[in-house]
């Protein structure tokens, strides 16, 4: 198989071409909840201490970037401006607007939106617990309550024994490798057999004297090597390009990926045993591949698809291999976590390995 | 005219008889409608996720928290389910659920007395969207309950002490005088609350057209040249079938002209590439029901765009030294113009910078002339000035590519 360059092509060169694609692109499919983001916020000279207060509030979540022109605040993607006279107004108890302008709608406008919603609000919180104390609030005022201890407090720590959750390439490398293992060996781990097949290869191997068990067990041999090559090349590359760290379970992962790369090339025997031409193996294996990593989750966070569907990815071998990856390189945890993963994934490939060896189409 | 359509009918044949992978062509824009229409509706995507809740304290207050996630949007996304801690503490372990929510004892009462109480959220690292979004909304209910305790605490805490010893409820005169006083502040709120003083006027300016139909509606018609790029690189194998038979060679001899060979060859890859138009359309019309508003000048485009793909692939096709050089080197054309070009993500969802490489991609250019058909924003000259720059491009492959025909035959 690695005569074909095609598997040089499919091994080596696309997996790296789509991790960088996927990965930059599939980053923006959530809100960066870790990295400050920056807003750009217009402020008048005589906006007062309220527009500072605004502004401090605003720097909790943000990195502010105060300006003083429109020019300026047009370069920025986020962009708030507080009005003229802003603490006067205020203070004379009228009615203000605050607008808040963003390029670029999504998920990531929603959590802008939560964020400045809970700037502003807490400004009128501000301003409405310093006028039970009687009197007009004043700077110190505000800042009397900003000290105040909160009683009720929110601690949020990572399930698992991993702290720092994966972002970015973190995520997407191993979504990406899973899924072109399975695509190299559906397509070209099952179209050489098709080949070999239509060339009449097979038929004379029939005739020679190695048994059926073993031609099969060799030839699955054959593309488990070929997986086990691209998966390694895959988390070298994933390491030194992308930064991915695997997580404190090294040889869980590698054992792991090994037996779903097993499972990958007895499934893509079957697919090139019982399909009969290259077009229709390369066709139904694309497909298959598709269907299995759309639903494994590996094209996207699985969180982002209905329940039904994050209920059915352990129906996948993608699905079953994605979780283990979770529980080692997300969670952090040990071999131990992973054990029905391994147990289900070495039966399915026994048993798509054995139907292989009992139905081996020679012709 | 007769040898075209000869050379085009002996091509549909040998098409039609594998059928399995005319299906699998076919079954591309299918197999994406159905998927997408299936995981995100017709809609915008909704993260969805567990939340569970190990609530020890079991009051008024720490029922008023959990039920937060059970209303409105939040209660789209997350189903709320009650744990015991340990229990609570094993699933999120095992990334069962989004977050875990530990209500500890005595929270309700901590609230109404101002003293101090945690709460513990537990999230799952493997998610990124769900758990930030229970952390920001609880840290939002806590800052609510702070100035809550500063405007009414004193109040709160009398209704914790709850009425006298030995009594049943609360003293007329208590509640009297807890209601003036709640009147009275609300006397003094109102001027700050009534209506808001400070209000936040939130606009999104879109920096890409945003594509009616939500997300399956996105990616339908880059799946739509997913396809057509896959038909045309399995058809240009073709030529290097033809060879190797032998064809080519007496095509040559016959004084046939090569041209009229290709042109029947371009013709059959048409017409392939103008069923997969009508399947992709059916389903974006009525799987997907996104608007297809101008069907016919669709179906031509993307017959015509995909013929034109046909003949660029062919050269590279007919550039290799053999049927497996031609195959990588295809593929490797092929795979970044899909990426690039709209075919794997909606320009929409990429950054700004490769979006806008991605249209000046031949296959990215023609997916957003296709999407112009299908919204109907396209005018009638850029159609025009489409068509015909189409036209000239594959005039101009075709004329290279039939030169390059003719020494690959012999």
């Amino acid at each position: 198989m690695f005569r074909a360059r095609e598997a040089w092509l499919w091994t080596f060169i696309m997996p790296v071409i789509f991790f960088y694609f996927i990965g930059t692109i599939t980053g923006g499919f959530a809100p960066s909840t870790t990295a400050r983001e920056s807003i750009g916020v217009l402020t008048p000279p005589d906006a007062g201490f309220l527009g500072d207060h605004l502004v401090a509030r605003l720097g909790r979540h943000y990195d502010v970037v105060r300006v003083t022109d429109a020019a300026e605040l047009a370069r920025h993607r986020r962009r708030l401006v507080i009005p003229a006279g802003f603490t006067a107004q205020v203070l004379a108890a009228k009615p203000v607007k605050i607008a808040f302008t963003r390029t670029g709608g999504g998920l990531g406008a929603e959590y802008d939106q939560i964020r400045l919603q809970r700037a502003v609000y807490s400004v009128l919180a501000d301003l409405v617990a310093t006028a039970t104390e009687g009197g007009a609030p004043t700077a110190q005022d505000l800042a009397a309550i900003d000290r105040k201890p909160r009683a009720l407090t929110l601690e949020v720590t990572a399930a698992g024994r991993r702290q720092r959750i994966p972002t970015g390439f973190e995520q997407a490398v191993p979504g990406t490798m899973v899924m072109f293992t399975l695509l190299v060996l559906f397509t070209s781990g099952a179209v050489t057999l098709a080949i070999e097949r239509n060339q009449g290869i097979l038929r004379r191997m029939a005739s020679s004297a190695i048994s059926r068990g073993s031609m099969v067990l060799g030839k699955w041999m054959g593309r488990l090597a070929l997986g086990l090559v691209q998966i390694a090349f895959a988390m070298i590359t994933g390491s030194l390009l992308f930064g991915v760290h695997w997580g404190p379970s090294l040889p869980a992962v590698l054992v792991v990926l090994t037996v779903y790369a097993a499972l990958a090339a007895a499934l893509g025997m079957l697919l090139g045993n019982f399909l009969a031409t290259e077009k229709q193996v390369i066709g139904i294996g694309v497909l298959a591949t598709n269907a299995m990593a759309a639903l494994g989750g590996c094209w996207w966070p699985i969180e982002i698809t209905p329940r039904w569907v994050q209920g059915m990815a352990l129906l996948f071998p993608t699905g079953w291999a994605m979780d283990a990856m979770h529980k080692l390189v997300s969670f952090g945890l040990g071999p131990a976590a992973v054990a029905p993963h391994l147990a289900v994934m070495t039966a399915a490939a026994l048993v798509a390995g054995w139907l292989v060896a009992r139905w081996f189409r020679f012709q | 005219m007769r040898f075209v359509l000869a050379s085009a009918r002996k091509d549909l044949r040998r098409i039609g008889r594998d059928r399995i992978a005319l299906l699998s062509w076919l079954g591309i824009p299918v197999f994406i409608g159905v998927l997408m229409t299936a995981l995100f509706g017709r809609g915008s995507v909704t993260p969805q996720g567990r939340l569970l809740v190990a609530d020890e304290d079991a009051s008024l207050v720490s029922s008023l928290v959990s039920n937060a996630f059970t209303q409105g949007q939040l209660g789209q996304m997350f189903q709320v389910e009650k744990v015991k801690q340990e229990d609570g503490r094993r699933r999120i372990g095992r990334g069962d659920a989004s977050a875990l929510l530990i209500i500890p004892k005595g929270f309700g009462q901590a609230f109404l007395k101002s003293e101090p109480a945690r709460l513990q959220l537990l999230t799952n690292p493997s998610q990124q969207i769900l758990p930030a979004i229970v952390a920001e909304t609880l840290s939002i209910l806590l800052e609510g309950a702070f100035y809550l305790q500063l405007v009414v605490g004193d109040e709160l805490k009398l209704i914790a002490q709850g009425p006298p010893v030995g009594a049943g409820s609360f003293p007329d005169k208590t509640i009297a005088d807890l209601s003036v006083r709640l009147n009275r502040l609300g006397e003094k709120l109102g001027a700050y609350l009534d209506p808001p003083l400070l209000e936040l006027e939130t606009s999104v300016v879109e920096e890409k057209p945003g594509i009616r139909g939500g997300f399956a509606a996105a990616f339908l018609p880059g799946a739509l040249f997913m396809a057509v790029l896959f038909v045309a690189q399995g058809m240009v194998f073709d030529f290097w079938k033809e060879r190797s038979h032998g064809t080519l060679r007496r095509l040559v001899v016959t004084g046939s002209r090569v041209e009229a060979f290709l042109a029947g060859k371009a013709m059959a890859a048409g017409m392939v590439l103008a069923m997969v138009a009508v399947v992709g359309l059916a389903c974006a019309r009525w799987l997907v029901q996104m608007p297809v508003s101008q069907p016919l000048v669709a179906v031509v485009w993307m017959t015509l765009s995909g013929t034109t793909l046909f003949l660029l692939l062919a050269i590279v096709a007919l550039a290799a030294s053999t049927e497996r050089a031609a195959s990588m080197l295809t593929s490797f054309v092929v795979l970044p113009l899909m990426m690039l070009g709209g075919s794997l993500f909606p320009f929409e969802a990429m950054p700004e910078g490769l979006a806008r490489i991605g249209r000046l991609t031949p296959n990215g250019w023609a997916l957003a002339q296709f999407r112009a058909h299908l919204d109907g924003s396209a005018e009638s000259a850029s159609v025009a000035a489409a068509f015909a720059g189409a036209l000239l491009v594959a005039t101009v492959t075709f004329a290279a590519c039939s030169r390059r025909l003719r020494r690959f035959a012999v």
